[in-house]
């Protein structure tokens, strides 16, 4: 382990429960590296996603923004075409894209597709598949609506999906955002999340929560507290 | 809850009680090894466990939807197929979900509104149980598993009808692991793997998410991937909590105390007879008869089985000298491709020494050289004083089949018959087995004879090859503490991990044509080869970084060369353009002006003297 991250270690108590603010300004202070780092949530669910009935996956737009720049692509054509472009996509386009996908070209990191294109976009789902980047109407990435998909996403709506475990891993921010705004999108996530509680998950739901930095030490937050926001 | 239990079960072959009241229970993560000598059920056990064989008394009771897998001989194989697409069969039901999703996306483009909604929300769904079921890594399952298993690339598109049993077995293994079943049942699955894949099979199944049932002689496997023993032994079930090396600690402990219980209760039974006897018509009948009820009801303790092996001694009269041989230079080559070549070293007296190297790395030739049954191209052999080789065929060529057990003892050395079959005994030839002809013995059964014509010779120096093969662990066990109280010098090939470990302490490996040494046994020169696989992959990794680093400073350099180049042109220009200027007549009225030109002529003068030096040393 680093000196660096031994110091950050001496800073945080690793035992302990955090209030949710001071949580926030810890992970902001534990943020040392050099460069800029990102703030994570890390979320442990009493679920077994295995069970079809206890799976939990969606997307959250943040208020605040990820602060991160979102490159995306779009598969359209006609005049969804322009639609996509007036609203900010980086790459709009239909059997050319698809080629240059499966030449082996992935720079972006959301692709949203209109329905009639699904038939073209379906068969990159080998190659983007395993990067999480296959369009899915569940997570709005298959509409027409291609407005509000792209600003959407450039605005911060991100996707989460509970792992086998029953853990949800989410950015908040950057350590440069104010504690407030962390909190903001912090109680946006959670408040989701505990309102998407699935049907099967039985017992206790919420077991354990915690925020970090990229490079920081993980620093826990009670789930009490959490949980008392939304009562 | 348990995956399978089986309550106080009894299954009985006519004649023959295979196990009587055993309770056991096979939990998720358990990995069990099932261990017993050959004919004592092992597989009989694992059908009643898969449903094949029925009890004929307890009962069996398995958890709702319980999958499992099991490694049957007939191999579950369809034969027709070849390997791959056989192993693709095992995705089906992912098959027919790419289908839906395919016919979903078609259908996407063809219908509006509600019905777009409908579609959109089953497409969501089925993608993410494809996703769940791990649709995008099957190829990559595939390969691993196959390359685990020794597969070459060039057999994945090869016939099941052309596979050897071997080959068939591995596929059939391969087959089974894709299908991750709750509950794995594997008899024997190290029978045709070599090294490589017996280390990727311990690996894959430590990592297995269901609970693994294995029937294993190889120890070091046992030792490496179960963590229970179940032990099957004339009719009697024990269960031990650790692996193979706990087992054989805690066995004796066992048998003592079961021993002392035994000894102790008949000490009980012979007093109580006798009470019985003495008592029986006296004034004490009442009392003799309650001992006699109560000596009814007792339940006895059968005997323990005899601590005590029989244990076999390799002979050794004439002590050799110590150095019991020098090779020096040694080539070999067939046709035209060299085996090995420049293989030196020394053996001295009392060295236990492996031979090792994958195969057809030359090891039974080294043995053949030694024994002069071929001539090397270069080198030497040079044997020490009174050294004596016995050598222990894998293959068993010396044995006469015509013979039996005893003539095949006396072939070798003038011994009586009840000589022979004393020495016989020791290796487990029991009663009317000695007058058995060598044609009909068992490829264990010949190995024990192969053995025990070496014991009786009086050799010093022991050459053999894989010797551990077709003996059972009991057999293997007496071989193992023979040789090494053998005051003698052994030179080993074997494959048998476990053996290896418990009798060497110097490794000779075959790689690449060379002959390299190490010292201990053999999980330390994995534990080396490991460690040197590590810094080579380290090095590489390096290598390639300062490669990469490199590419990236010539960039930097070039770059920096066009710069110096612009501006050097910049300024010759400047010049240019100031020496123009300073040639003109007009100028020279205005003498301030000449000045600052003169000035600034002789400072780009300077300046591009800099920029020339800069650019020469950048070239």
């Amino acid at each position: 382990m680093s000196n660096r991250y031994n110091e950050l270690l001496d800073k945080v108590d690793r035992d302990r429960e955090y209030e949710i603010k001071e949580a926030l300004e810890l992970a902001k202070e534990t943020a040392t590296a050099n460069f800029s780092e990102t703030i994570e949530l890390a979320v442990n669910l009493g679920i077994d996603p295995k069970k079809n009935d206890q799976q939990l996956r969606g997307a959250v737009t943040l208020p605040q923004g990820t602060g991160q720049d979102v490159t995306v692509v779009v598969f359209a054509q006609g005049e969804k075409v322009k639609e996509a472009e007036e609203a900010g996509a980086d790459f709009v386009g239909s059997d050319e894209l698809v080629e240059k996908i499966e030449e082996g070209w992935l720079d972006f990191d959301v692709a949203i597709a209109t329905p009639d294109m699904m038939s073209v976009v379906g068969k990159l789902g080998p190659i983007l598949g395993p990067q999480g980047l296959m369009p899915n109407p569940k997570v709005g990435t298959v509409t027409f609506d291609l407005e509000k998909a792209v600003k959407d996403v450039k605005a911060g709506k991100i996707e989460y999906r509970a792992d086998d475990g029953g853990n949800i891993h989410l950015p908040i921010g950057k350590d440069d955002f104010t504690v407030d705004e962390l909190y903001d999108n912090f109680e946006t996530v959670m408040n989701l999340l505990i309102r998407s509680r699935p049907s099967g998950a039985k017992g206790k739901y919420l077991l354990n929560v915690a925020v970090s930095s990229t490079m920081g030490p993980g620093i826990k937050i009670d789930p009490q507290e959490v949980i008392k926001l939304f009562d | 809850m348990a995956l399978l239990q089986l309550k106080q079960a009894t299954k009985v072959y006519p004649e023959k009680l295979i196990f009587d009241d055993v309770s056991l229970q096979i939990q998720k993560r358990d990995r069990i090894g099932l261990i017993g000598a050959n004919g004592t059920g092992k597989s009989t056990l694992m059908k009643v466990l898969i449903g094949q064989e029925f009890l004929d008394q307890g009962e069996i009771m398995t958890a709702n939807n319980l999958e499992v897998g099991y490694l049957a001989q007939d191999f579950g194989l369809d034969l027709d197929n070849k390997l791959y697409d056989e192993l693709l069969g095992v995705y089906q039901d992912l098959f027919e979900l790419e289908e839906q999703l395919n016919q979903l996306e078609a259908k996407m483009s063809q219908v509006e509104g509600n019905a777009l909604e409908q579609v959109m929300n089953k497409y969501s769904r089925l993608r993410e149980e494809y996703e769940r079921k791990e649709g995008y890594q099957y190829q990559s399952q595939i390969k691993g598993v196959l390359r685990g298993l020794g597969f070459a690339e060039d057999d994945w598109s090869r016939n099941l009808d052309s596979f050897s049993g071997g080959e068939k077995t591995r596929a059939a293994l391969a087959k089974l692991l894709l299908q991750q079943p709750d509950l794995l049942l594997l008899d024997e699955p190290t029978n045709h793997l070599d090294l490589a894949a017996k280390e990727w099979l311990e690996d894959y199944l430590q990592d297995y998410e269901g609970a693994v049932v294995v029937i294993a002689h190889d120890r070091y496997f046992l030792d490496q991937v179960v963590n229970r023993i179940w032990e099957l032994e004339a009719g009697r079930f024990e269960q031990y909590k650790g692996n193979y090396s706990f087992y054989l600690e805690e066995k004796p402990r066992r048998l003592l105390t079961w021993q002392r219980e035994y000894e102790e209760q008949q000490e009980k039974i012979a007093k109580m007879e006798a009470y019985i006897r003495k008592n029986k018509a006296g004034v004490d009948a009442k009392q003799a008869r309650g001992r006699q009820k109560q000596l009814d009801r007792m339940v006895r303790i059968p005997p323990p089985p005899k601590l005590e092996r029989p244990k076999i001694e390799f002979k050794l009269e004439t002590t050799s000298g110590e150095e019991v041989l020098k090779v020096e230079g040694l080539k070999k080559s067939f046709a035209s491709e060299v085996l090995f070549e420049r293989i030196d070293f020394r053996i001295y007296r009392g060295e236990k020494i492996a031979l090792v190297g994958p195969n057809g790395s030359g090891k039974s030739t080294l043995f053949r050289l030694l024994l002069e049954d071929i001539k090397p191209e270069e080198g030497q052999i040079k044997w020490g004083s009174k050294v004596k080789v016995g050598y222990y065929r894998q293959e068993h060529e010396d044995l006469t089949l015509e013979n039996n057990l005893i003539e095949e003892l006396q072939k070798v050395k003038g011994v009586t018959t009840s000589q022979a079959r004393k020495v016989l005994a020791r290796f487990l030839f029991k009663e009317d087995d000695v007058f058995k002809e060598v044609e009909m013995l068992s490829g264990g059964e010949k190995a024990r004879l192969s053995l025990a014509k070496l014991s009786i010779q009086d050799f010093n120096l022991l050459l053999l090859d894989e010797p551990t093969n077709h003996l059972d662990i009991d057999a293997k066990e007496l071989l193992e503490e023979a040789l090494a109280d053998y005051p003698g010098t052994i030179l080993v090939i074997s494959h048998d991990r476990y053996f290896l470990d418990r009798l060497v302490d110097k490794i000779f490996s075959l790689e690449d044509g060379r002959l390299i040494e190490y010292l201990g046994d053999y999980s330390d020169y994995r534990a080396e080869l490991k460690k040197q696989k590590c810094l080579e992959r380290e090095l590489k990794k390096e290598r390639r970084k300062q490669e990469e680093g490199r590419k990236v400073t010539r960039k930097q350099d070039e770059v920096d060369l066009e710069r110096l180049e612009e501006k050097i042109v910049e300024l010759e220009e400047r010049v240019e353009e100031l020496e123009v200027k300073l040639g003109s007549e007009d100028i020279y009225d205005d003498p301030e002006g000449v000045a600052d030109l003169t000035e600034e002529y002789k400072e780009i003068q300077r300046e591009l003297e800099k920029y020339y030096q800069r650019w020469e040393e950048a070239i």
